[in-house]
């Protein structure tokens, strides 16, 4: 289909009082050689979008270029249907907000008009190498594989259920339940959050047996899974027996274990009076709350963080131990009244209404509570248990004799046991990429329940510690996600963060030198290679970030709307000023997701931006080809700053090492840019988030001011 | 494990401190407001907070040894502050009950104070005791006083008996006082040895009296600020009437002796009289300003048994005693012989079991405050106001 290019320009928000926009205009179709070329008072209003519609059924337009306002506005307003590309120069937030508005005769400002007129054959070049993204096909399973069958495995495929969606339940043990079933009782789970309830997982294992939707496969093991999203392949080992079908998403709910008490021998787990907190559940379940001669046990202590929040055993809090030995003190004073109950303590950790928990067992008089260090435990003459705590309320040194003591352990999740729940047959591994203590990685602050393998779920206490409590919410959260998978899937389009996005890395592999930096570079684990080394990606598992475009030594992996060659057309679409023009063209690559919003709020503050960058938005920072700098320079940028999220321990990529790849290429390319005689300096990254936009013309204007200290690019004009 | 502590809590004692009014101390997380918003505390180891871990942890040995219970006056202010409602005030005065029963000697008088039944038997033994007396003394004149114009009470039970009576049982109370605060001293000064900053003996006796009679630590209370005058009040009423029975005492046995010296009943405007009347006015002001805070507070605090009787006891010889007068000069004989009966037996129970009802802290006080003085605690009570 023959392609017709539109240009519109909007000259509402006061982009007029910025710019002559009619001139603008001029430059689209002169120097862009566009066919149609319009300006209109308010593009987003319903008789600009007619203006848009009109032109698409009468003039033929089928790409559009927008400037106007950023792209995170009015998404929906500009959708031209399928087959049809927008693409938007943000004149508004880039120009006529940050920028010198018209003088008081109402001249406009002179670098204020070129800004706009180059933000215009920028973005006019890009829509002109624009391709139509394309959804792939498949053929799609709508079914959900639970691996797990505890609480949050069965709640998970419940949900799953009820939404419709039938489910394969798997799990190891020869009956579902998981830890939660062999409790005694279980934490309070509604208001008003003040006494132990009594365990009812075996009514959620009822609920679960009998819903139609869901297949349980009791003894049984995810032998493999391959594939990807929407059609994973899954090969189960019950018994012995290879049972093999497809499913859309899996959900790995394979839970914790308590931390081995067997490595707490400073806490006195060889004396025979000291139990972990899971073997004083099975004590209190059979009502045997006794010392190991038969004795009733009458003093009965807690330590709490057992082996955890410590450097030399689990560094963080499993956040459940406190509500356990709350309730285990209440059975205690229940099963005896002459009992009494002392938790030791560094903090009581009851958040929220638990709070309410903590209150109703400290209210009662045979449950003692103190803060301390425990310094010391060891075993007396009649084999009582001596405790000896520091740092104490009592404001001295202080000493325990115990009946009893129970170690209060954290968390461990399944996936450090050894064995693996997936079995995945991917490149990059059988298991999901960990981020610490063996949970799996994912920006967690923004896509709680992700993992790093697209369709692939890791919820409860597997995903991170938490309570049975939590636990149902996750497994429903995560339900959900999975259920978006399967559609989106279905429907060619990638999940989260690019949500609908129907653009997938396209690879030229003709010119492919096998080096396999992109399928060890992808932060989803998307490529599988052949003998040779070269590439096969699998697009459902694929999020679009571009890290393989910018990993590709050779520039073969490009997308319909961005790709070396795009940004390339872009950067040398505008006519570079002379040396002695005293303009100098500095390029700000920036991160879609962190800094492009830094961009927009600066302007929605009206914060003035140095009149000389030109901003080109990235996917992600991980797309950064080391071409575009060594393009950018020989054009003859001044200076190049790539603008991104926070990388290392505490990550804020959403396609978790971007930035970090990011910098690892830009330390790499610093010695090329020496051998052309230029300073290293020229070319830099900064990390920057949202609550940064104050400073950011700050930041560009030092290093502006830097450049300037080089003098220009001896590269201009050649 | 030199310096260790062994800590048993005690369940029985946290139980019992419970059920006798420091009915929320369970609920205190030792946040530390009250020790801050105390007027009275020391800088260091402050009170309430250490006493509601100690009383937390029911550890007992620590608590009747401590002197920071007694310089406590009760303002509540901590209590009105603690954001846990765990009533600080109410538990240190639980635990002030709890001590003086601990000290109690005979150890049994303090347990009966506590109780409904307890405290029948200690009034039947003046009601007993009493009643026999004059039964005795008039059975034979077939109970002329009745009738005997105008009416006086030396008619029913001339003044050598009442002095028979009372003297013994007052001997009484001070030989358990004294039992019961010399150990109560022994306990202070192993947990308090004294320090060098401490003032000498009579220094301490001395600025005691004045802080007593001056009532300085009440003046700083903030929530229970009215309790200043009324406890000021009454215990000056008291004294005034101490010092009246006194005179009276002495002015019969001068009279006796064949001193020419007026006698009961005196006139209206002898100075002994006029004491008396006045500090009988003000006893009761004092009494009546107790009596109505306390009720109307009662959603707030916690009074136990121990409480209401005290309280109830000095309410009682108050109007007993006004009304005495007022129906002998009204005449109103039976009246007035009733009446005069029920104040001889509730005086008696003041007098007799002094040491061990909560009337005791007039003892326990005084020896606490002296003793901070004597051992440097009280150094920084005042400074950091």
């Amino acid at each position: 289909m023959d392609s017709k290019t539109g240009v519109y320009i909007c000259s509402g928000c006061d982009i007029d009082q910025a710019m002559d926009v009619e001139e603008l205009a001029k430059v689209a179709s002169k120097e862009c050689k566009v066919p149609v070329s319009k300006t209109h008072p308010v593009l987003c209003s319903e008789d600009g979008v007619k203006l848009l519609k009109e032109d698409r059924e009468k003039e033929g337009v089928n790409r559009f270029m927008i400037a106007a306002c950023s792209q995170r506005f009015h998404e929906t307003t500009f959708d031209m249907g399928e087959e049809n590309i927008v693409v938007r120069a943000p004149i508004r937030e880039y120009v006529a907000w940050t920028q010198k508005t018209r003088d008081e005769s109402g001249e406009v400002d002179e670098d204020t008009q070129l800004a706009g007129e180059e933000y215009i054959q920028m973005y006019t070049a890009k829509l002109k190498k624009h391709g139509i993204p394309q959804p792939f096909e498949q053929d799609t399973s709508k079914k959900l594989l639970v691996i797990g069958g505890g609480v949050s495995g069965m709640t998970a495929a419940t949900e799953a259920a009820n939404a419709g969606y039938s489910v394969d339940l798997v799990e190891k043990k020869g009956h579902l339940g998981g830890f939660c079933l062999d409790e005694h009782k279980l934490i309070p789970s509604r208001a008003p959050f003040s006494e132990p309830e009594i365990n009812y997982v075996s009514a959620i294992v009822s609920t679960v047996e009998e819903n139609k939707l869901i297949k349980v496969h009791t003894s049984s093991f995810v032998n493999s899974i391959s594939g990807q999203p929407g059609e994973f392949q899954v090969k189960l080992n019950q018994q012995g027996k290879i049972e093999k079908f497809k499913c859309g998403a899996v959900i790995m709910a394979t839970g914790s274990q308590p931390y081995d008490t067997a490595k707490l021998s400073h806490l006195g787990i060889n004396y025979d009076n000291v139990v972990s907190s899971a073997e004083f559940e099975q004590m209190a379940k059979s009502e045997n709350i006794l010392r190991k001669d038969g004795k009733p046990a009458l003093n009965v202590g807690f330590i709490q963080c057992a082996g955890s929040r410590t450097p030399d055993h689990l560094p963080y809090c499993s956040g459940t131990c406190c509500m356990d030995s709350l309730k285990q003190a209440a059975y205690i004073r229940e099963q005896n009244p002459e009992a009494k109950a002392h938790i030791i303590y560094r903090d009581i950790r009851t958040p929220g209404l638990y709070e309410n928990f903590y209150r109703s067992r400290q209210d009662d008089p045979g449950v003692f509570l103190t803060q301390g260090d425990v310094v010391g435990v060891k075993e007396t003459t009649d084999k009582k248990i001596a405790v000896e705590v520091d740092n104490t309320l009592f404001g001295e040194p202080v000493n325990f004799e115990m009946d009893l003591l129970v170690l209060a352990v954290g968390q461990v999740p399944s996936t450090l046991s050894g064995e693996s729940a997936l079995n995945l047959e991917y490149r990059q591994g059988p298991d999901l990429p960990e981020l610490k203590y063996g949970y799996p990685d994912s920006h967690f602050i923004c896509f709680p329940y992700e993992t790093r393998r697209t369709g692939i779920y890791a919820v409860g206490s597997v995903r991170q510690p938490m309570d049975i409590n939590d636990a149902k919410l996750d497994a429903t959260g995560a339900a959900m996600k999975a259920i978006q998978s399967m559609e989106l899937t279905d429907q060619g389009k990638t999940v989260h963060p690019r949500v609908g996005d129907q653009t997938f890395p396209e690879f030229a592999l003709s010119r492919c030198t096998s080096c396999k930096r992109c399928t060890e570079e992808c932060p989803f684990g998307v490529l599988e290679e052949d003998e040779k080394g070269t590439p096969f990606p699998n697009a459902a598992r694929c999020r679009s970030c571009g890290v393989c475009m910018g990993s590709c030594p050779v520039q073969i992996i490009s997308f319909k709307d961005s790709s070396p060659t795009i940004f390339k057309e872009m950067m040398t679409s505008i006519e570079m000023p002379d040396e002695f023009d005293e303009k100098p063209r500095i390029l700000i690559f920036a991160c879609e997701n962190d800094a492009l919003p830094v961009f927009d709020m600066a302007a929605m503050n009206r914060l003035k931006i140095n009149t000389n960058v030109r901003i080109m938005p990235m996917r992600c920072l991980g797309g950064l080809n080391l071409i575009y700098v060594t393009d950018a320079l020989s054009y003859g940028y001044d200076g190049i700053m790539f603008m991104g999220c926070a990388y290392g321990d505490d990550y804020q990529c959403h396609f978790v090492n971007g930035s970090q790849l990011a910098n690892t290429r830009l330390s790499k390319v610093q010695e090329t840019i020496g051998r052309l005689n230029l300073e290293p300096e020229r070319v830099r990254q900064y990390a920057i988030s949202m609550n940064d936009y104050e400073r950011l013309p700050k930041i560009i204007d030092d290093f502006v001011e830097e450049l300037d200290d080089f003098g220009p690019n001896p590269f201009k004009g050649m | 494990m030199t310096g260790r502590v062994t800590i048993d809590a005690d369940l029985n004692f946290v139980q019992g401190l419970i059920h006798h009014g420091g009915a929320d101390l369970k609920k205190c997380y030792q946040c530390s407001t009250c020790t801050v918003a105390c007027p009275l505390t020391p800088d260091e180891a402050p009170f309430p907070r250490k006493e509601m871990l100690w009383a937390q942890w029911g550890m007992k040995d620590k608590l009747v040894r401590d002197m920071d219970l007694w310089l406590c006056h009760n303002c509540n202010d901590c209590t009105d502050l603690c954001p846990r409602g765990a009533k600080p005030g109410e538990v240190m005065s639980a635990l002030r009950n709890k001590t003086i029963e601990h000290y109690s000697y005979p150890a049994g008088i303090s347990k009966s104070a506590k109780t409904m039944s307890g405290n029948v038997v200690l009034f039947l033994v003046p009601m007993f005791l009493i009643a026999l007396v004059i039964v005795i003394q008039n059975i034979d004149n077939n109970f002329a006083f009745l009738t005997a114009k105008p009416i006086v009470y030396a008619n029913m039970l001339p003044v050598n008996l009442v002095d028979l009576l009372f003297i013994p049982p007052a001997l009484f109370a001070l030989f358990n006082a004294y039992k019961a605060i010399s150990s109560f001293i022994r306990g202070l000064k192993e947990q308090y040895p004294p320090t060098e900053k401490g003032e000498s003996l009579l220094t301490a006796i001395n600025g005691t009296i004045k802080d007593v009679l001056s009532h300085i630590e009440f003046k700083k209370c903030g929530t229970n600020k009215g309790r200043n005058f009324s406890h000021k009040l009454m215990m000056y009423g008291f004294i005034g009437l101490f010092i009246t029975t006194n005179s009276v005492f002495v002015l019969h046995w001068l009279h006796e002796f064949g001193f020419d010296v007026q006698t009961t009943p005196l006139p209206f405007f002898h100075p002994v009289k006029i004491l008396g009347n006045v500090s009988s006015v003000a006893a009761f002001a004092g009494i009546y300003l107790i009596l109505r805070d306390r009720i109307k507070n009662s959603n707030e605090t916690v009074l136990t048994l121990f409480d209401w009787m005290f309280i109830g006891n000095m309410f009682l010889i108050i109007v007993t005693g006004i009304l005495c007068q007022v129906f002998r000069v009204g005449d109103h004989a039976y009246l007035a012989f009733i009446t005069y009966y029920i104040h001889l037996v509730q005086v008696f129970y003041l007098i007799a079991y002094a040491s061990q009802t909560k009337f005791g802290h007039i003892f326990y006080r005084p020896a606490a405050m002296i003793y901070s003085r004597y051992s440097g605690r009280n150094k920084n009570i005042f400074s950091n106001l």
